[in-house]
């Protein structure tokens, strides 16, 4: 009984002194501290034992070196910190009102992930409550309700947009379905970014890599080459995509593969021909979802669609948006194949 | 005793004597020499701080250096900031402890019934953006062609509606990052906001976008609340009209709302 009493206070008495602004575990002798680096919370090691101790620190900024690798912080200079105090795993941090100046939003959201992210991150903290200035920050920091307290899984990632974002802009831009927006990284997705990287003259990868992710962040919808009413579609050999176009604006972008070694007619067809499930007597292949323009050339469904032309001369559609086309293109249809496109 | 009463009396004179200088010809507040302001917080770029119990610690927006520059015109030295976390209590009849209230209060026959209400600093007027590559409009008639969009809920439905009337329906959109994200990428052709949402657009992602096209008027207007019968409303309109004069008000709306609403020209 003794013996767990004992146990029992040592746990206590250890807790305790995990929370202790001043005094952590000696085990814990170096502490991380977050600033940024391109934006992004980066963190640094700090030799120090105490929660003070890491505030102090991200209050005073990077060393020279690290700002000569390129690390910086949206905290502001000569901040003061005005007190700590630790309730319930609760860490408060109050700060001064340097710690709100300024109007730019990316610039206050950025301290609160740096400052939660140094704070929460300490083994034993909870949450972490901020204080201006002794009072509640209300509407100082937006993006944030800091009137309660914060632990490090709210902190807004400032890496930029995420996967959604970057789905809902493919989805803007019309690239990508509607209900394409899944939030994880598909093949669906793989190809609508193929498109845009087609579009924007980007290596054809299908990846989100940053050069991309610059180039959606700042792109605008594709725009038909020829003016003309009603619905059309434009097959861009030179970018290997598809366009379907509505009253002059273009409503889907698709990534298509065209007849190896120019073997796509070019000129302006219409839509003559549908075949839910056509067959290729020559090639002896079925080609699903089938828009005949032109001879026994179609716009059709494959399951090989690389970047690059590579059928006999019909227009291979990619698995997610052949039905879109064949749902798009209706007899009579206007479909100009146009070997360059700008 | 009498002379001792004498040094109270004295020592109060001085006392008021060398306060009086801070309010003088300063209108009469609760306070000599101090404009205590009632806020409602959590409304930025309008007005955001730091409260501890109903005292503002730390105030910053576009109201609060609105009310700044009002003390300044009043004469008055100190400025006070308190929260009331009603706002419809800030806007309703009674007592107040303040001497003005900024917090986006619309102008309204009703309210001024309930409340003194100044003249307004800031019109409720919707602001049209175009997406990169058009050329600037300057006609209501020119937008109806295009496609708009506008934030779900907002004002800017009904303006679309009742005085744009554009031939196909306009697109709404759940925010204004959402709202930004359209006209960047061209799903609609032109955002219709008010002037804190297209400005915030335009202060954070300036290259995205074409040129702003101008304002269309509407009735909203947002005024200074004060008592009911409050002898300073006189001297809250002089001073707000002379802030609207000089560009005050504008070079402040410009600096947190992102335009200036009297340089934008009125698309009619």
């Amino acid at each position: 009984m003794r013996l767990r009493r004992a146990a029992v206070l040592l746990l206590v008495a250890a807790w305790a002194l995990t929370l202790a602004p001043e005094a952590l575990p000696a085990r814990t002798r170096e502490l991380e501290v977050f600033f940024l680096q391109d934006g992004r919370l980066a963190p640094v090691q700090r030799r120090t034992a105490t929660i003070a101790g890491a505030v102090r620190a991200l209050l005073s900024g990077p060393t020279a070196s690290e700002r000569s690798r390129g690390l910086s912080s949206a905290v502001p200079k000569e901040t003061p910190l005005r007190g700590l105090a630790v309730e319930r795993r609760i860490v408060t941090v109050d700060l001064g009102a340097r710690f709100a100046a300024g109007r730019d939003d990316v610039s206050l959201r950025a301290r609160i992930g740096q400052l939660v992210r140094t704070v929460g991150g300490i083994p034993g903290v909870r949450a972490v409550k901020i204080l201006v200035e002794g009072g509640v920050p209300v509407g100082l920091f937006p993006g944030y309700d800091v009137r309660r307290p914060l632990t490090p899984a709210a902190v807004r990632d400032e890496r930029g947009p995420t996967v959604r974002e970057l789905q809902q802009l493919l989805v803007d831009l019309g690239f990508l379905g509607q209900d394409g927006a899944t939030g994880v990284v598909d093949d669906r997705t793989a190809v609508a970014v193929l498109a845009f990287q087609k579009w924007a003259g980007l290596p054809r990868v299908g990846v989100l890599g940053p050069p991309t992710v610059r180039a959606l962040e700042r792109a605008i919808r594709p725009a038909p080459v020829r003016l003309a009413p009603g619905r059309r579609l434009e097959i861009l050999l030179d970018r290997q995509l598809a366009l379907l176009v509505d009253g002059g604006k273009v409503v889907r972008a698709v990534h298509i593969s065209s007849g190896a070694g120019g073997r796509t007619p070019v000129g302006s067809f219409r839509v003559y021909r549908k075949e839910r499930y056509s067959w290729s007597v020559p090639f002896e292949v079925w080609m699903p979802w089938a828009s005949y323009f032109s001879g026994g050339f179609a716009m059709h469904e494959y399951p090989v669609v690389p970047a690059y032309p590579a059928s006999h001369g019909c227009v291979r559609v990619n698995r997610y948006d052949a039905q879109v086309v064949y749902g798009f293109a209706s007899y009579g249809t206007p479909v100009d194949v146009l070997p360059v496109s700008t | 005793m009498r002379a001792g009463a004498l040094i109270c009396v004295l020592a109060a004179a001085l006392a008021a004597a060398l306060a009086a200088p801070a309010a003088a010809g300063a209108p009469a507040t609760k306070t000599p020499g101090q404009l205590l302001v009632g806020l409602s917080l959590a409304a930025p770029p309008f007005q955001a701080g730091s409260v501890r119990g109903r005292e503002v610690v730390l105030a910053k927006g576009y109201e609060i250096d609105v009310a700044r520059a009002l003390a300044r015109r009043l004469g008055l030295r100190r400025v006070r900031f308190v929260n009331e976390p009603s706002r419809e209590r800030l806007a309703a009849a009674g007592r107040k402890v303040w001497d003005v209230a900024l917090a986006r209060v619309a102008l309204t026959k009703a309210r001024a019934r309930a409340v003194g209400l100044s003249e307004p600093y800031l019109r409720g007027d919707q602001v049209v953006l175009l997406r990169r590559g058009l050329s600037v409009v300057r006609r209501l008639s020119a937008l109806r062609p295009l496609e708009l969009c506008a934030e779900r809920g907002s004002r800017a439905a009904d303006v679309i509606a009742g005085r744009i009337r554009p031939r196909s329906r306009a697109l709404y959109f759940e925010n204004v990052d959402a709202l930004g994200r359209a006209l960047q990428t061209g799903r609609c052709d032109a955002a219709v906001g008010d002037l804190a949402s297209v400005g915030s657009l335009v202060r954070q992602n300036r290259s995205r976008f074409g040129p702003v096209a101008g304002r269309i008027e509407t009735a909203v207007a947002y005024a200074v609340v004060l008592e009911k019968g409050s002898p300073l409303l006189a001297e809250v309109d002089r001073s707000l009209r002379r802030l609207a004069a000089d560009g005050t008000l504008g070079r402040l709306a410009k600096a947190w709302l992102g335009l200036n609403p009297s340089r934008l020209p009125v698309l009619r």
